[in-house]
């Protein structure tokens, strides 16, 4: 009898014991993979845009007639020093940082963040300073304007826990942006592609790379003037006690270099999404890719350099307002030089003007409109005449709307192909640019018509005697259309998500390592990372591609001499992992 | 073409502030300070006007020209020489734009001792939740320049015409903020430190302004009115505003002592009630 063979051991699934696969929604939420963290930053910035413009419009309402009696004038406080924060830290920066935290990584042909946990723990600390601010609705929020400038911030002016719950929020929301700073920073000095050196990195990196600088810097001195204002309000502090030994001044100068950091953050957010945008939809490289850059990086020094130019009326040396003013009047080199370039890039190329084109467009009307009147308003005798009136609140509100909403927009709708796999609706999208455009430029010039009359912000009522009823009418009609036209965007979104069309990993012909990878990215972004060798290494494969294609032609049949083999061109790439997969412009 | 730019801006710069009110300014201006500030105002508005329009222009331009363009396949580049031809190009516009701004800037500052003959008035000016007081000095001069009758209003200042106004801003409890704009700069009213800012009204007329610095729940109220007279009119003003002070003194103080009276007889009578039942008690 022969004895039983023994097999090789055969390979088993053993499908016990197995814990079963958890809520996506915990998956999510739990997740340390930058695309992840970017989506939660992108989805609840949404979230406090719409509560940002259902302040905006209620303020508006309140100010649609003169002497109005809608509202009490602590309610439209409350709204007005909500606002603020919101529009600006739990809206205009998330979204850009949700951006940056999904895309560059991408862009840089990294695998993630290089410190995931840190990056993962700075969105929780933005949510939770945003629930802060709001949880204070449930008992009494601050009433102490959009800055929360002591002396009327201070305990005599403000007691109880209004003013506490709205520092709690802004400081743990900045405690998180500076942390994003860091890993940003870290991910884009450490994880860059083999052969991707500075001068070859795309600009939104050198954009998101520039913001996160700003917000290290900016957000930290922030930080440490709310770590002083508490310390006045709870522990006998005097850091900002008239009469005691300390200023007022002092927390004015800190918070305006905060304020026009996170202004100019915003801005060059934007302009780094429209630096990507343009050059893919006119099918034109970059004018001038390294002038962008270090324009980029001259705009955020220069700005925050000028940030007294917000103080013209303080008791300060002349002296040190020149030089606020030169800074400031500086600040359009740069500005200047990108806008240069941007025209150049477009100049002559082959123009698709689809969403994020219409946006991206949009954008750059807007924020050089606005950006004109802050040139203007750095002079000191202007200010003097415009500041914190009308006129300057229109200007703001056109660079911010301009950078912050159809920047941010023109980045969502370039970017959403790669979030979801999915295009957002192209009907819906261009319904929803011309409402916001058109909205916002009918809340803007009247109400700088009304500043020119001399009506200031943060008021909750203006007089029958001043007539500017009508102006301030148009104004409220404005943000009601902008309103709606921003959250058409949103339910585009919020659609596009399941039904949106379904598209490949380059739905736009881009020249950036993002498209390189399926849409949306795999866990690990990429199984293979392509060595980089310009500034456009997706037009690099492309070319490659085209040339080999070319090389492969078959011969006529008349040739009498068998075709030598193909021989790789000296510094032709590899064939890259996937690549017959992708779409070729 | 910079020096062409330079010289029309230069030619605006030399116009009075006042050929363009009511078009595209706030109030006519009454005071030289104010009439830079508009003139800057002008100025720079249309800086913004042509900025504005010149990108417009460029980036249609642009979008035309490219969109009815085949594929292209070309590479071009902006040179380093045309970035840098842009670069200065924009450096000299922002140089002459600063050095327009200095000169404008420096005609709507303070008023100088030299360009007056006449004394200058100082007058504090307090800002507080949500109006303004006003402080004058006394007619006749101490040795602090103050008395205890210093004559003061509250929301109207009374100022007499081209005679050098120094105002003293500051602020009693929050921040606050000075403006007519009729009469020159914003000030701030900051606690704690005082904010000068001088001006020599030119008519005599009635101004309004009104806080531009976030206050609290007030701060849609708080206006106020600059009152430009004649030199006897102010001295009235100031005899008036003593006079009255005077008056309400004395009022104050014989209420004070009916009040005194009053309370003393009450006190007596309390007494003599409260005396009342213990008596009674002791039946």
């Amino acid at each position: 009898m022969t004895p039983p063979v023994q097999g090789a051991a055969r390979p088993e699934i053993v499908s016990e014991d197995i814990p079963r696969g958890r809520p996506a929604w915990i998956e999510l939420v739990t997740s340390a993979d930058h695309k992840d963290v970017g989506r939660m930053y992108i989805a609840t910035s949404l979230f406090f845009a719409a509560i940002a413009l259902t302040e905006l419009v209620m303020m508006r309402i309140q100010l649609a007639v003169p002497e109005n009696s809608l509202m009490r004038p602590e309610i439209f406080d409350r709204l007005l020093s909500a606002y603020g924060v919101t529009a600006l830290l739990f809206f205009a920066i998330p979204l850009a940082i949700g951006l940056f935290s999904y895309v560059v990584p991408l862009q840089i042909g990294a695998r993630g963040f290089a410190l995931p946990r840190l990056h993962h723990l700075s969105y929780w600390l933005y949510l939770f300073g945003g629930i802060s601010v709001y949880l204070s609705f449930l008992y009494r929020p601050s009433e102490a304007g959009t800055i929360a400038l002591p002396p009327l911030s201070d305990d005599a002016f403000s007691s109880g826990r209004a003013v506490d719950a709205w520092i709690v929020g802004v400081g743990l929301c900045l405690v998180g942006f500076v942390i994003f700073a860091v890993a940003l920073i870290a991910t884009v000095r450490s994880s860059r592609a083999p052969g991707m050196v500075w001068r070859r990195v795309p600009l939104f990196s050198w954009a998101g790379t520039v913001v996160s600088y700003t917000l290290l810097v900016v957000g930290s001195i922030m930080v440490a003037t709310l770590v002083m204002l508490m310390v006045d309000r709870h522990f006998d502090g005097v850091f900002f006690e008239p009469g005691e030994g300390g200023a007022p001044l002092l927390y004015e100068h800190l918070s305006s270099i905060f304020l026009a950091g996170a202004y100019i953050s915003v801005v060059i957010a934007a302009f780094g999404a429209i630096s990507e945008i343009l050059p893919t939809f006119s099918r034109q490289p970059h004018f001038g890719h390294s002038t962008i850059a270090a324009s980029f990086v001259a705009l955020a020094v220069l700005a925050v350099l000028a940030w007294m130019q917000n103080m013209y009326a303080a008791p300060i040396p002349i002296g040190f307002f020149y030089f606020a003013m030169l800074m400031a009047l500086a600040a359009a080199i740069p500005a200047g030089l990108i806008i240069f370039n941007w025209i150049g890039t477009i100049s002559g190329g082959s123009i698709r003007l689809r969403a994020p084109m219409l946006f991206a467009i949009g954008a750059i009307v807007l924020s050089v409109y606005g950006l004109a009147g802050e040139l203007a308003q750095s002079v000191i005798p202007v200010a003097w005449q415009v500041a914190d009136t009308g006129v300057a609140w229109g200007d703001t509100h056109a660079a911010l709307i301009g950078a912050g909403v159809l920047g941010g927009f023109a980045g969502l709708h370039y970017w959403f192909p790669k979030l979801n796999g999915t295009l957002m609706g192209e009907s819906l999208a261009r319904i929803s640019f011309w409402m916001i455009l058109g909205g916002a430029l009918m809340m803007i010039v009247p109400m700088q018509i009304a500043g020119v009359e001399g009506m200031p912000v943060d008021v909750s009522k203006f007089y029958a005697d001043e007539g500017l009823g009508l102006v301030n009418a148009l104004a409220t009609l404005g943000s009601v259309i902008f309103s709606i036209g921003f959250l058409v965007t949103m339910a585009n979104a919020a659609a596009s998500l399941r039904g949106g069309t379904r598209t490949g990993p380059d739905p736009w012909g881009g020249s950036t390592l993002e498209w390189f990878t399926p849409s949306p990215p795999p866990v690990h972004n990429f199984d293979l990372v392509p060595d980089v060798r310009s500034g456009e290494p997706l037009a690099d494969i492309r070319d490659a591609i085209r040339r080999r294609n070319v090389r492969w032609t078959p011969t006529p049949a008349v040739a009498t001499e068998p075709e030598p083999e193909p021989v790789a061109a000296v510094g032709e790439d590899e064939p890259a992992q996937g690549e017959t997969d992708r779409p070729v412009a | 073409m910079p020096l062409a730019a330079a010289l029309a801006l230069g030619a605006f710069a030399a116009m009075p502030g006042s050929a363009f009110a009511g078009v595209i300014a706030p109030d006519s201006p009454a005071t030289p300070q104010a009439d830079a500030s508009f003139t800057a105002y002008v100025i720079f508005g249309l800086v913004v006007l042509v900025i504005v329009v010149a990108v417009l222009a460029a980036l249609l331009g642009a979008l035309r020209r490219g969109s009815g363009a085949a594929e292209p396949d070309h590479r071009t580049r902006g040179t380093a020489g045309i970035q840098r031809r842009v670069g200065m190009g924009l450096g000299v516009a922002v140089l002459v734009l600063f050095v327009v701004a200095v000169v404008l800037t420096e005609n709507a500052r303070d008023v100088s001792a030299s360009e007056s003959s006449v004394e200058p008035i100082e007058i504090q000016v307090d800002g507080q939740q949500w109006l303004w007081r006003y402080e004058y000095p006394e007619a006749t001069d101490t040795s602090d320049g103050y008395s205890a009758e210093t004559p003061f209003s509250f929301y109207e200042l009374v100022i007499p015409v081209d005679t050098p106004i120094i105002l003293d801003v500051s602020s009693v409890d929050v921040m606050h903020r000075w403006w007519v704009p009729a009469l020159g700069r914003a000030v701030d009213a900051v606690p704690g430190e005082d904010n000068e800012f001088s001006f020599i009204a030119e008519d005599e007329d009635v101004y309004e302004g009104r806080s531009t610095e976030f206050s609290g729940p007030g701060f849609a109220t708080m206006r106020t009115q600059v009152r430009v007279v004649s030199a006897e009119e102010y001295a009235t003003f100031l005899e008036d505003r003593i006079a009255g002070i005077d008056e309400a003194r004395e009022a104050v103080s014989e209420e004070a002592g009916v009040a005194e009276a009053e309370g003393e007889a009450a006190a007596t009578e309390e007494e003599a009630a409260g005396a009342a039942p213990e008596e009674g008690q002791g039946e």
